[in-house]
């Protein structure tokens, strides 16, 4: 056919090209916003930045409460490190209850989680960002980059303190996916970022990476005393390693008892933290004045906000017939209790259950979903030592102490016991001055004969009851699982009953497996 | 560069072309152009910093330091790109009084931009906006509008359209995960639900859920079929790969909530001083998940320490605790709705014009779909508890 060119045939090309430069290249140095490259022009940007990296235990979000959440898909409070960490490490256990339908949360007082479990999948991302901020910091701190903005001198200095101090919270934070989850992927500041999915690494390696890490930051860490209060120390990474060693068999199948004892032995004569002469001063509003603290996730009422933290953890303990005034704070939540078997751990003498409030709640827990039913445990108080509210009702000043000196005690009489070397009769000595201190006086102190790894075991559960210790605790005991220790609503059942030993890691969350084809889901998940 | 072509041949002008056909106007076009797509916020490619407010501080040793946290950010995240062809006619008939267009089209869109849930580890948080792969789009649009009665006493004008898509996620790029499926739209109840899925040869957020075995009278199965003593998704959901489990793997995309068809009608009457006028709009085979059912219409909810109202398919499902993942939720929300209508009446006061009319907007949908509206939702996700108003106006015009 031929076309003539008339007016009925009407042809147009058009090529546009906008006026602006971003139409032909996305990439636009930004002037007002702040991005890596301008950021660090403020040299107070290190330390904000370092903060935040600590903030990532403490804080749910750039906005307190809630309101620019550090993590998506998740809702904020729930999302926060430090809520989602304890509840892993406690709700299973024979410690607590808590009384929420939330979807997932019953589920975690029973050990029947699936590999979707909300709780589950957001400690997993919480972990993992908290990777990523750490790396983030060590990408933007090599020498390379602080040469290029001409940083020397004491910010310099100051900066690769900062480096360790970053490198300890990764490792805290890969600790915590070794224990809960095994092996995940190893990412680290080498690792470009992007969206290539990473590979999964053994429980093995993931060990053998932070225990080099801690290694080699030990003492490039800052000194402990009042510049150091809420930041990583030199104990705090012994105490860190402690916890690796202690926990090996379980980590990687061979066990390193003395390796334990050493680096429990070098947190406790640092020197520099003592016991607290009043048990009770270490879970106050004002336990920040404790010598006894190693290391913990500060909170305050007014400028350091979340709803999860330490305000889900004494608003959760209180209710039914408690009035929230005497911890402190503007109501109760009605959750948390104690299990029997925590119950009935504390004998008559020991100080350390003085807090436990019995008027209307039953020890039995019939119902999970019942205040009533289970022993009250506000162990945590917005209250100071001096009888003092908090600075904001809702919002509590109390601190979180990860690490303690009674748990270091502790842990050398288990070293020692297990065969980790040291002596003996100083573990009995440790032991009792914990016993001293929660009985105050003799009364309470048991002999050598009775110095056992059941009684270290019970001990435990009375020292740090409710501190995030408990799974790991029964796991290197061997009774988390299985039927060899059984407690109320283990395996679903009041009664209680033998679970599988899968279960002594958490499901990688199916959502992951969809996301990263590299992860192979742990067994019988 | 952002090029556009177009070609128009007007057939009607043609020698050829008689005058003794009905078309009063004929004209053959096509066009074929690439644009870009901006709908994303800038610097993408920039990690930015965002300092923490006053309540959001750390303690930092003896002093509280407010904090910066760096964005996710893809350095490499490129223009999302469409190309499309389209080809049309535009006719008019007896001399106007019908005309009307028909147009087939392309659309191509590769890098397609989204923020989707990364792999742990990769990036700075666990969502990122990035491109994911490409996707196909193909459909029909039919109008007609026409002067159907043009007599004294009585005239009708309308106009009706038509318009079918298709829609099909081509590709999902590796880069973006390596996933084949990438799993959207987050619902309400749990934490982190994801109920959508992007995967290659479906349908952009077509449900991803399980298929609930139904019992004989058509309602979701809530019993202990595998007799192990507790109710879970094994008893309840379609083992679809057979290999015994019901997990993550058994869920399949099912529906989407795009409609197949969306038709329109308007009609402006008028019969001596009386007018009407009145939209109908329905649309065809699209599908919403029904999260308001989903996340109240369990018993579990009446446990809570702040119970809601439950919702009445638990009267039918008997579910104790919540069913996200099934199917059972995902609704054919087809609907026909009369947008508005206006009725007026026109006279003369003191020899001023005037007219008084009544209107309703909304004025009734049917529908199948269980929930208050079938177009409550966002991308087919209804949370919606406040239904659509109605609302009725009166008013009475007078020009001076």
């Amino acid at each position: 056919m031929k076309i003539r060119m008339h007016k009925a045939l009407v042809a147009t090309v058009g090529l546009l090209i906008l006026a602006v430069s971003a139409c032909t290249d996305t990439v636009v140095e930004p002037k007002s916003t702040i991005t890596g490259a301008n950021v660090f022009n403020d040299a107070g940007s290190y330390k904000a930045f370092i903060a935040r990296v600590y903030a990532g235990l403490a804080v749910s979000g750039q906005q307190g409460a809630a309101g620019q959440p550090d993590i998506q898909g998740i809702d904020e409070g729930f999302s926060q490190y430090l809520r989602l960490l304890w509840e892993a490490e406690t709700l299973p256990t024979d410690e607590a209850v808590i009384g929420w339908g939330d979807v997932g949360l019953p589920e975690m007082n029973t050990q029947l989680w699936a590999s979707s479990n909300s709780f589950v999948v957001a400690m997993y991302y919480r972990i993992f960002f908290q990777v990523a901020m750490a790396n983030e910091f060590l990408r933007e701190t090599t020498d390379a980059k602080l040469a290029d903005r001409g940083v020397t001198g004491a910010l310099a200095s100051q900066i690769q303190e900062y480096r360790a101090e970053a490198r300890f919270l990764r490792a805290f934070s890969y600790w915590n996916a070794i224990d809960l989850f095994g092996g995940v992927p190893l990412v680290t500041e080498e690792d470009e970022l992007g969206s290539t999915p990473p590979e999964q690494a053994t429980r093995q390696q993931l060990y053998d990476f932070v225990v080099a890490e801690l290694t080699e930051i030990q003492n490039q860490l800052p000194d402990p005393g009042p510049s150091a209060y809420g930041r990583a120390t030199g104990p705090a990474a012994s105490m860190l390693l402690a916890k690796l060693y202690m926990n090996a068999e379980v980590y990687t199948g061979s066990p390193n008892w003395s390796g334990a004892l050493t680096a429990v032995d070098q947190v406790i004569n640092s020197g520099s933290h003592s016991l607290a002469s009043d048990y009770r001063l270490n879970f106050m509003a004002d336990n920040h004045t404790s010598p006894e603290l190693i290391f913990v996730v500060p909170q305050d009422g007014l400028r350091t906000q979340t709803w999860g933290g330490m305000t889900f953890l004494v608003h959760a303990s209180c209710g039914g017939s408690m009035s929230n005034a005497d911890y402190g704070i503007d109501g109760c939540w009605w959750g948390l209790r104690l299990k029997p078997q925590a119950y009935g751990l504390f004998g008559a003498g020991d100080g350390r259950d003085d807090y436990f409030y019995t008027d209307g709640q039953n020890v039995e827990v019939a119902a999970i979903g019942n205040w009533n039913d289970g022993i009250a445990a506000p162990k945590f108080t917005n209250k100071t030592s001096t009888g003092q509210s908090g600075s904001h009702a809702t919002h509590v000043d109390t601190d979180f102490p990860i690490f303690r000196l009674g748990d270091a005690y502790l842990m050398y009489a288990e070293a020692v016991l297990r065969g980790g070397g040291g002596s003996r009769s100083q573990a009995l000595a440790y032991v009792n001055d914990l016993r001293e201190r929660a009985f105050g006086d003799a009364s309470g102190n048991i002999t050598d004969a009775e110095l056992t790894l059941d009684f270290i075991l019970d001990e435990r559960g009375r020292e740090l009851l409710w501190e995030g210790h408990r799974r790991t605790d029964l796991i290197r005991y061997g009774l988390f699982t299985g039927g060899s220790y059984i407690w109320a609503w283990k395996g679903g059942v009041q009664a209680g009953k033998a679970t599988e030993d899968f279960r002594d890691l958490y499901p990688l969350p199916a959502s992951e497996l969809v996301a990263n084809p590299n992860l192979t889901q742990n067994p019988g998940y | 560069m952002f090029p556009a072509a177009s070609i128009a041949w007007r057939i009607s002008e043609e020698s050829f072309f008689g005058d003794n056909t009905p078309f009063s106007d004929l004209k053959l076009r096509a066009s074929w152009g690439k644009t870009g797509n901006q709908s994303f916020d800038n610097y993408q490619q920039y990690s930015t910093y965002l300092v923490s407010n006053d309540q959001a501080r750390a303690l930092f040793g003896d002093e509280y330091v407010s904090t910066i946290r760096p964005s996710a950010s893809d350095p490499g995240i490129k223009w999302e790109e469409t190309r499309s062809w389209d080809v049309g006619i535009d006719y008019s008939l007896l001399d106007g009084r019908l005309s009307g267009a028909i147009d087939y089209y392309v659309k191509d869109t590769k890098d397609l931009i989204f923020t989707v849930p990364v792999a742990a580890g990769t990036n700075l948080s666990n969502f990122l906006t990035t491109n994911i792969g490409s996707m196909k789009n193909n459909g029909l649009e039919l109008s007609l509008f026409g002067d159907l009665v043009t007599s004294d006493g009585l005239t009708w004008s309308a106009s009706f359209n038509a318009s079918r898509n298709t829609n099909e996620l081509v590709s999902i790029n590796p880069f973006a995960g390596s996933a084949q499926q990438i799993l959207v739209g987050g619902v309400a109840g749990g934490v982190g639900t994801l109920i959508q899925v992007l995967e290659p040869g479906s349908p952009i957020n077509s449900f991803f859920v399980y298929e609930h075995k139904r019992n004989a009278d058509g309602s979701p199965v809530w019993a202990d079929t595998n007799g192990d003593g507790t109710i879970n998704e094994q008893d309840l959901y379609v083992d679809q790969d057979g290999d015994g489990v019901v997990n993550v793997a058994d869920r399949r995309a099912f529906e989407d909530p795009a409609p197949k068809w969306i038709l329109g009608h308007t009609s402006n009457m008028t019969y001596g001083a009386f007018d009407l006028n009145f939209t109908l709009r329905a649309y065809m085979g699209n599908y919403v998940y029904n999260n308001v059912a989903s996340n109240l219409g369990t018993y579990s909810e009446v446990t809570r320490a702040s119970p809601y109202n439950l919702h009445a398919s638990v009267l039918e499902t008997g579910f104790e605790t919540p069913q996200y993942l099934s199917d059972y939720y995902v609704e054919d929300a087809s609907f026909l709705r009369m947008d508005n209508i206006t009725l007026g009446y026109s006279f003369e006061y003191r020899g001023r014009p005037a007219r008084i009319f009544g209107t309703i907007q909304s004025a009734f949908t049917l529908t199948g779909y269980s929930g208050v509206d079938p177009t409550a939702g966002l991308n087919g996700l209804d949370n919606n508890l406040y239904p659509r108003s109605r609302t009725f106006t009166g008013g009475l015009n007078i020009r001076f």
